[in-house]
């Protein structure tokens, strides 16, 4: 269990430097742009970390018909994303600037797609000086089944990106992927991708597949999250259905190192801000500083296979 | 966009089914313009309704904005009362993209009321441009008591080869320098490939600039964040929220639909 002493966190990668996240909280990826979005709403000095919308290495461009969709459920929502991407280069030379500047460490979140796609764009990330981490996102259709191929998309990443890696689970399988992913050399997980679900679109008359967003997400991940502890050794970051104080305590007190927080952020972006100042204020001792021995929790090593 | 607080001042009835909140604004809003809109979050500590309710401007001057919401008796929440505090995300989008030398515009509203639309309304008069506002489907229901008697109204008159006709429609098309579409949320990108192809139709080709759709699909955060209504154009994927809500429709790659 996290206590405000061992706060301040940090996901040490040992050839190269540590992701040290000062502050508890980040935004999950897929909810804060490309860390643009809430500019003079919220600080993003108040969070640990920013954490990238997904990011693929080519270019792609969505059918018509592969359209994003909302569907709202009670108490939430269904979001079938769109499926056009701008590609690796493009972001990069859209946003490289603001990264630098950038008060927090980056996290750029990867999806990995293709084996191929992720060597190359995870080599490219590495010489990135704006990127301090790597999250990659395994695909959501992932099951216990698909070790063979999480292990391979994590070791392609971890071979060509020698800063700290994060893998983000999808939630069913999380379990049986987790120490497959610590293995292949992830230095940390995230848990999880939100859950998916599907609805019926009275629009188009045919079934939508997507992300589900909403409080009751975190009934679902809380578990999850304990049970990893068990099972892998790697700093373990929260994701899904926080909504309040209370939801970031439950997730730190069983455990997280840190707490990524998803649809709160676009429905009341300024209770985010309040929200991370009332946990900072609870959390985070500030005298800490990432270096500091007495206030590191030192999450360990990993070796990459 | 910023995160602002708003005042409810006066709550009017404006038809069967809506009711206009007139609100004091902050004065770093004060610049709105057509296309512009509000979210804010339900006022409610379940988070169910959990999607942000979205407002368009009808009016706007100086520190107060008219917005047109649904009747309570359509929602689940209680009705808004007056001196009530409110938190506005906005403004959200991109004002409408007017030519300079705008002479005529035609507005058509399909199956939703011409919310999107009113604020153009005021501003295209305050030009002295001609208005011709079309009402297709439920949009016929409006109520048009609190319409500028200036716009010339025309209600759908539906045809067995053409369930979007109205009287006059080609002169009216003829007429027009610039349209712009409103259409109901549900299977929008389907309505708007539609519409391009019946402007394709009676003009023989759309010029570029000149028919525009205001993409509104549900806005699960109004900043670009959640990538939930992006949109592919020929200039690259466009979020509708952050971009639009008006994108010119012979750039939208809608063909396929």
């Amino acid at each position: 269990m996290q206590t405000r002493e061992s706060f301040a966190a940090a996901i040490t990668q040992s050839s190269k430097r540590e992701m040290p996240f000062l502050r508890p909280l980040l935004p999950a990826a897929g909810c804060f742009g490309y860390g643009e979005v809430y500019e003079g709403i919220i600080d993003v000095s108040l969070f640990g970390a920013v954490v990238t919308r997904p990011i693929t290495y080519r270019r792609r461009t969505a059918t018509p018909r592969e359209g994003a969709t909302v569907l709202p459920l009670p108490a939430g929502c269904l979001i079938a994303h769109s499926q056009s991407h701008p590609g690796l280069s493009s972001v990069l030379s859209q946003h490289r600037t603001r990264w630098q500047a950038l008060p927090v460490p980056l996290i750029c979140h990867l999806s990995a797609t293709d084996l191929e796609e992720t060597r190359k764009a995870a080599r490219r990330l590495d010489a990135e000086t704006a990127v301090a981490a790597l999250e990659l996102g395994l695909p959501h259709a992932f099951q216990g089944e698909d070790r063979t191929r999480a292990q391979s998309l994590v070791s392609a990443a971890r071979r060509r990106f020698e800063k700290p890696l994060l893998v983000r689970l999808p939630l069913q399988g999380a379990l049986d992927l987790a120490p497959v992913c610590v293995q292949a050399g992830a230095d940390a997980l995230v848990a999880t991708a939100p859950p998916q679900g599907a609805l019926h679109d009275p629009a188009y008359g045919h079934r939508i597949h997507g992300n589900l967003y909403g409080p009751w997400v975190k009934a679902q991940v809380l578990p999850l999250v304990e049970e990893l502890q068990g099972r892998v050794h790697v700093p373990i970051v929260a994701c899904g259905g926080v909504h309040s104080q209370n939801d970031v305590r439950e997730y730190l007190a069983a455990g997280a190192v840190a707490v990524q927080i998803d649809g709160l952020l676009w429905r009341d972006p300024a209770a985010v801000a309040s929200l991370a100042e009332a946990i900072n204020a609870e959390w985070v001792d500030p005298a800490a500083t990432v270096v500091s021995a007495t206030h590191t929790r030192d999450m360990g090593e990993t070796t990459p296979s | 966009m910023q995160q602002t607080m708003a005042f409810v001042e006066r709550v009017r009835r404006s038809g069967a089914h809506y009711q206009q909140l007139s609100l004091a604004i902050s004065p770093s809003l004060k610049n709105i313009q057509p296309g512009h809109s509000f979210l804010t979050p339900p006022r409610n500590a379940s988070h169910d309704p959990y999607l942000l309710e979205r407002w368009w401007p009808i009016h706007c001057q100086e520190n107060q904005l008219v917005v047109e919401c649904p009747l309570p008796n359509d929602s689940p929440l209680r009705p808004y009362e007056p001196g009530e505090a409110l938190t506005l995300l906005g403004p959200v989008g991109q004002p409408l993209p007017f030519q300079r030398k705008l002479r005529h515009a035609l507005l058509i509203a399909e199956d939703c009321p011409p919310h999107p639309l009113r604020l153009a309304i005021d501003r295209l008069l305050a030009r002295k441009a001609s208005i011709t506002l079309v009402l297709l489907g439920t949009a016929a229901h409006y109520d048009l008591r609190s319409l500028d008697p200036r716009v010339e109204v025309s209600l759908g008159a539906p045809r067995e080869d053409d369930p979007r006709h109205w009287p006059e429609q080609v002169l009216s098309i003829g007429w027009a320098d610039q349209v712009f579409i409103t259409t109901a949320a549900e299977g929008q990108r389907a309505r708007f490939a539609i519409w391009l192809r019946r402007f394709g139709e009676l003009r023989n080709g759309v010029p570029a600039k000149y028919l525009w759709g205001l993409f509104t699909p549900t806005w699960p955060c109004g900043a670009g964040a959640c990538g939930a209504c992006e949109i592919t154009t020929a200039d690259g994927i466009k979020s509708s929220c952050r971009q639009g809500p008006a994108l010119d429709l012979t750039r939208c790659g809608l063909e396929e639909l």
